[in-house]
C-alpha cells in the first residue's frame, strides 16, 4: 500500500474518553482515630496512585469524596481529572453524620453527570463507596431511600463497607439493596482500594454491551467472608 | 443527450481490537458489501461484547440483512414504516434464531448492532439498529445520516434482538441523486471519524470515499485494514469496522477505454462475456434513444446477436444505472 492510501491523524477526531465517576464516602469520626484513620490515608494514595498509573483509567476515572466527621458531612475533595488533584488527608474526630454524607455523595454524583451531558461525554454507571466503623448520628432514611432507588433504576453501584466489628452492618444495608455490605478485614484498606482501582480500571476499558462483573476472587483479599 | 452510467463502489474491512487481542476473543465486528438483484448495499454489525456467540450474530445478521434488502428493495422502499422496521427486524432475528439454534445457544447470545444502506436506480434505503454511525456525502458535503443509539451509560446500547429493536430502529429512504457516497462505522470506527460532541464527520471520511475514485474496491480493502490497524486501534481499544459505498458516474464512452476490472464494476458483471454484451446493449440502446419498448427490444436483440431475454435483461439492467 502506498502513501496515497495512508490516513493522517489530523485527518481523524478526538472524542474525550469516556468517563467513570467514583465517590468514596468516608468514615472520619473520632472512633477512627488511630490506625485505622492512618491506614485510611494510606489506601486512599495507593488509590490516586494506582488509578493514575494506569494508562487508560488515568484519563477515564474521576474521583471525589465526602468525608463524614465531626458536626457535618464535608466535601473534601470535588470530581476532575487524576493529574488536577491532590490526594486528600483526613483526620478523625467527631460524630457519624452518615445520612446527611451520602445525600451530599448524591448530590455531587447527580452535578456530575449532568456536566458530562452538557459537553457531551460518555460516562459509565457511578460508583458510590461507603465506609464507616459504626454506627450513624443523623438520621439516615432520606438518603438510603434514595439510594435504593437509584440502584433498582440502574443509576448507581454501591459498594458499602463496614470497618472493625462496632460498624452496623444494618444499617449499611439499608443502602444496599442489591448486594450485601462487606466487613473490611482488619485495616485492610490497602487491599480494598488496589481492588477498587483494578476494578474501575475494567469498567473504563470496557466496550459496549458488555457487563463488566466485579472481580469477586478479589474481594476475598480484603473482606472477611 | 451524451448519457452517462451511475454505478456504485463498495469496500469493507474489519479489524480486532486490543481488548478482544489480549483475550484471545474473536473479532466481533463484520462488515460485507453485495450486488444483487440491481442493488448495491452494504452492511456492517457489532456483535455485543456481554453476548458469548456475538461473532456468529454479526455474521449471520450482515448476511441476512443483505439478501433480504437486495431481494426485498421495492417493497422495503414502498411500505409503511412501521411494517418495514418490523420485517426487517424479525427477517434478522428469524436468521439469528437459526444460527443460534445450531449452536444450542439463544437468541441473546447472539446479540449485534446493525448497519445497512442499499441503492436501487435513483433510489436508497437505510437501516440502523444500535450504535455505530452512518455518514453520508450529499450535495458534496458530508455528514451524519444516523447517529448511534446509546443508553444513559457509555457500554449500552440497543441491539437487533433487543425488544425495543422496531422502535429504536432508525430508517431513512428517499432519493439518492443528491448522494454521492455512504459510511457505516462501528462504534470503535466512530471513536475517531464522528465528533461526538458535534455530530460531525472527520475528515478522513471524505479522504477514504475519494479512494474508491482511483483505485479497485479491493485495493481499497486492503488499505481500509492496515488503515484500522495501524491507526485506528491506537485510539480505540474496540473493535474496528468501516463499510463504505461510492457513486461513480462514467460517460458511456469512456467505458471503453476502462481496464476489464473496472468495466465489470461500473456496469455491474462478473465476466468479461457479459461485460461485451452489456456494452454492446449500450451502444444500440443509444440508437435507440434508450427505449426499452417491445420494437426497441427486437431491434437490440437483433443487432447484437442475443436472445430477446437476454439483450431485455441487459437493458432494463442499464436503464437502471443510466443518469
Amino acid at each position: 500500500m502506498g502513501d496515497e492510501m495512508k490516513l493522517r491523524k489530523e485527518e481523524l477526531v478526538e472524542n474525550p474518553t469516556a468517563r467513570v465517576p467514583v465517590c468514596l464516602c468516608l468514615d472520619v469520626s473520632g472512633s477512627m482515630t488511630g490506625a485505622p484513620i492512618e491506614e485510611l490515608n494510606q489506601g486512599v494514595r495507593l488509590f490516586f496512585e494506582s488509578l493514575s498509573n494506569d494508562e487508560v483509567a488515568k484519563y477515564s476515572a474521576e474521583v471525589a469524596v465526602v468525608t463524614f466527621g465531626g458536626f457535618a458531612a464535608q466535601k473534601h475533595l470535588d470530581f476532575g481529572s487524576l493529574a488536577s488533584q491532590t490526594v486528600p488527608q483526613f483526620q478523625a474526630g467527631g460524630g457519624t453524620p452518615l445520612g446527611a454524607a451520602v445525600g451530599l455523595a448524591l448530590d455531587m454524583l447527580e452535578a456530575r453527570k449532568k456536566e458530562y451531558s452538557s459537553t457531551g461525554i460518555d460516562y459509565y454507571q457511578p460508583w458510590l463507596v461507603l465506609m464507616t466503623d459504626g454506627q450513624p448520628t443523623d438520621d439516615i432514611s432520606g438518603a438510603a431511600s434514595r439510594t435504593v432507588s437509584l440502584i433498582e433504576n440502574r443509576k448507581l453501584t454501591i459498594f458499602p463497607i463496614g470497618i472493625g466489628p462496632q460498624a452496623d452492618m444494618s444499617v449499611l444495608a439499608q443502602f444496599s439493596p442489591k448486594r450485601s455490605p462487606l466487613r473490611l478485614k482488619g485495616l485492610n484498606f490497602r487491599e480494598f482500594f488496589e481492588w477498587l482501582s483494578k476494578s474501575v480500571s475494567r469498567v473504563s476499558q470496557s466496550i459496549p454491551g458488555t457487563n463488566v462483573p466485579l472481580d469477586e476472587k478479589g474481594i476475598k483479599g480484603w473482606s472477611e467472608l | 443527450m451524451e448519457r452517462a452510467v451511475v454505478s456504485w463502489l463498495c469496500s469493507s474491512a474489519a479489524v480486532r481490537g486490543r481488548a478482544h487481542n489480549r483475550r484471545r476473543e474473536p473479532c466481533q465486528d463484520r462488515a460485507r458489501a453485495i450486488r444483487r438483484d440491481g442493488v448495491t448495499a452494504i452492511a456492517l454489525a457489532d456483535g455485543a461484547g456481554s453476548a458469548r456467540l456475538s461473532h456468529f450474530g454479526a455474521e449471520t445478521a450482515v448476511r441476512a440483512v443483505l439478501r433480504f434488502s437486495c431481494r426485498y428493495f421495492d417493497e422495503l422502499f414502498s411500505s409503511e414504516p412501521g411494517e418495514v422496521r418490523g420485517r426487517v427486524v424479525s427477517h434478522v432475528c428469524d436468521a439469528l434464531g437459526a444460527c443460534a439454534a445450531t449452536q444450542k445457544a439463544s437468541i441473546q447470545d447472539m446479540a449485534t448492532t446493525l448497519l445497512v444502506v442499499a441503492v436501487k436506480g435513483s433510489r436508497f434505503l437505510a437501516v440502523h439498529v444500535g450504535d455505530g454511525v452512518i455518514a453520508c456525502e450529499r450535495d458534496g458535503v458530508s455528514s451524519v445520516l444516523s447517529s448511534p443509539t446509546r443508553g444513559e451509560y457509555a457500554n449500552e446500547t440497543v441491539f437487533i434482538t433487543s425488544r425495543k429493536a422496531p422502535d429504536a430502529l432508525f430508517l431513512a429512504r428517499g432519493d439518492v441523486r443528491p448522494y454521492t457516497a455512504f459510511a457505516l462505522m462501528s462504534d470503535g470506527s466512530a471513536t475517531v471519524l464522528y465528533d461526538r460532541r458535534e455530530s460531525r464527520i472527520a475528515p478522513a471520511v471524505r479522504t477514504i470515499w475519494g479512494w474508491l475514485d482511483r483505485n479497485t474496491p479491493s485495493d481499497v480493502e486492503s488499505a481500509l485494514r492496515h488503515n484500522l490497524r495501524d491507526l485506528f486501534l491506537e485510539k480505540s481499544s474496540d473493535d474496528c469496522s468501516l463499510a463504505i459505498m461510492r457513486r461513480r458516474v462514467t460517460q458511456i464512452a469512456a467505458i471503453a477505454e476502462c481496464d476489464l476490472e473496472f468495466q465489470k464494476l461500473i456496469l455491474g458483471c462478473t465476466s468479461s462475456r457479459s461485460v461485451r454484451s452489456r456494452l454492446s446493449v449500450l451502444r444500440c440502446m443509444e440508437e435507440e434513444d434508450y427505449s426499452v419498448e417491445p420494437d426497441a427490444l427486437a431491434t437490440i436483440a437483433k443487432k447484437t446477436g442475443l436472445s430477446i431475454e437476454r439483450a431485455s435483461f441487459h437493458a432494463f439492467s442499464m436503464r437502471q444505472m443510466l443518469s
